[in-house]
């Protein structure tokens, strides 16, 4: 009886495939990874051309503030991840750190004892994120809205005031993902979230009456520096 | 042959004055109209900002169209110094954003109170700003077009159009004596058409093309107040 010989198991992953099949595998894994939109968002930060109130703030980001992100299954089209984190932070510091002649971190509310000479502490947070695709809107453009809420606390941790700002961002349909597009109206929305933040400050009048109660403000609004 | 050479000869024939018809019919339409509310010029070290009006509706000028008249206005003959408008709402931020932007003179005056607002305009040497409100629509389409691939070959028959317009106005204001200085706007028509002759042959209007030629040559002459500019 005569032993034929084996043939060799080319049916077995990573064993003998050939070229075209190794290629073909490449090409589905690439298709499947373009199915997943990753947009990190990032972006330059200007600097406010805004008065500087004479004042040691405190301010609490929460790690679902300093790493937001959003993410997202719909039905039909791909996947999308939305990493809000490092230009939120990047906005805000830039932001405070014009609004307020001193500004600490600090871990949390309230803060300890003689927490580093803090007068108030505002706490910035992310409640909503939500997008809108041209097919979504059947308009032009990817719309971003972010809903944030911001709370300024007394060192004890007393609530002062507390505020929504809802901030939008759009920006024209390009290129085949709309990754690009997102990315810009995030960006936008950030820096609306910003914008908002500095006018609505001085619109809370639980804040106006603190500026006055600490003098760091005249009866007439203006800087008590 | 004599047959066939004469069907050929109508048929060449037939393409040619369906082709013509088709770039006649392209051509775009435009009108400028003027408002002039005070006089105008501008110092060689002066500089306009061309800003698009933003809101958060669909109905806003596209940001291509701002950096054409901006193109337009600081090339050329005679071209006018321009801060470019991101570089300005950067410098300016966040007084130029969307919800804070102001709305009319009076609100600029306001804004020029605000801390170190004026001395940054200043800085730029900033005489003219200019908002671009408007944008362009499709008013009206028909036609229809099939195509189809067969191993023997493929094709496109029929015809596809569209009607496009383009309307935009330029609200100037002096931000020197903060006022308004007028208004300028244009308005551009045009069909577009893409004939599935075997290959599909499109035909483009370009009416927002038409429109920031027309927008940003009067303006150039307008903020000049000279009307030898080009």
């Amino acid at each position: 009886m005569m032993n034929f010989p084996r043939p060799p198991r080319t049916h077995k992953w990573g064993t003998e495939l050939t070229p075209l099949f190794r290629i073909a595998v490449f090409l589905f894994a690439l298709f499947l990874s373009g199915c997943s939109n990753v947009v990190p968002v990032t972006g330059t930060t200007p600097a406010p051309l805004i008065g500087t109130l004479p004042v040691t703030m405190g301010v609490v980001y929460d790690e679902g503030f300093r790493h937001y992100v959003y993410e997202q299954n719909p039905d039909e089209g791909g996947k999308w991840r939305i990493e809000l984190g490092d230009l939120n932070i990047q906005f805000f510091d830039r932001v405070f750190s014009t609004m307020f002649r001193n500004v600490v971190t600090v871990p949390g509310v309230p803060v300890e004892e003689n927490g580093r000479g803090v007068q108030a502490i505002l706490r910035p947070t992310i409640e909503e994120y939500g997008f809108l695709t041209p097919r979504d809107s059947g308009l032009r453009f990817y719309a971003v809205s972010i809903k944030y809420r911001v709370q300024m606390y007394t060192p004890d941790g007393e609530l002062i005031a507390a505020w929504p700002i809802v901030a939008y961002g759009k920006s024209p349909a390009k290129g085949l993902t709309g990754r690009d597009s997102l990315q810009d109206a995030t960006r936008l929305a950030i820096r609306d979230g910003a914008a908002a933040m500095v006018l609505d400050f001085h619109k809370q009048p639980t804040i106006r009456d603190w500026l006055l109660s600490n003098g760091v403000v005249g009866s007439t609004g203006g800087s008590g520096q | 042959m004599k047959a066939e050479a004469q069907a050929g000869r109508i048929s060449h024939q037939l393409w040619l004055g369906f082709s013509l018809v088709l770039l006649g019919g392209c051509g775009v339409t435009s009108s400028i109209e003027q408002a002039r509310q005070t006089g105008t010029g501008i110092a060689a070290d002066e500089a306009v900002v061309i800003l698009g009006r933003t809101d958060h509706t669909d109905k806003e000028a596209e940001q291509s169209f701002t950096e054409c008249v901006a193109q337009t206005i600081g090339t050329g003959r005679k071209p006018l110094r321009l801060v470019p408008a991101t570089e300005f709402v950067d410098q300016m931020f966040p007084w130029f954003e969307p919800r804070l932007a102001p709305t009319s003179p009076n609100d600029l005056a306001e804004l020029l109170a605000q801390p170190g607002v004026a001395d940054r305009i200043a800085a730029n040497q900033v005489r003219y700003l200019v908002w671009i409100d408007g944008n362009t629509q499709t008013v009206a389409r028909g036609g229809s077009m099939t195509c189809a691939l067969s191993t023997g070959g493929g094709g496109c028959f029929g015809l596809n159009w569209w009607e496009r317009d383009s309307s935009y106005e330029a609200s100037v204001w002096d931000v020197k004596n903060v006022e308004t200085a007028g208004y300028i706007s244009a308005d551009a028509n045009g069909t577009s058409y893409v004939a599935g002759m075997v290959l599909p042959i499109p035909l483009i209007a370009r009416t927002g093309a038409a429109a920031c030629k027309g927008l940003g040559q009067q303006l150039k002459v307008f903020l000049a107040g000279d009307e030898s500019t080009g």
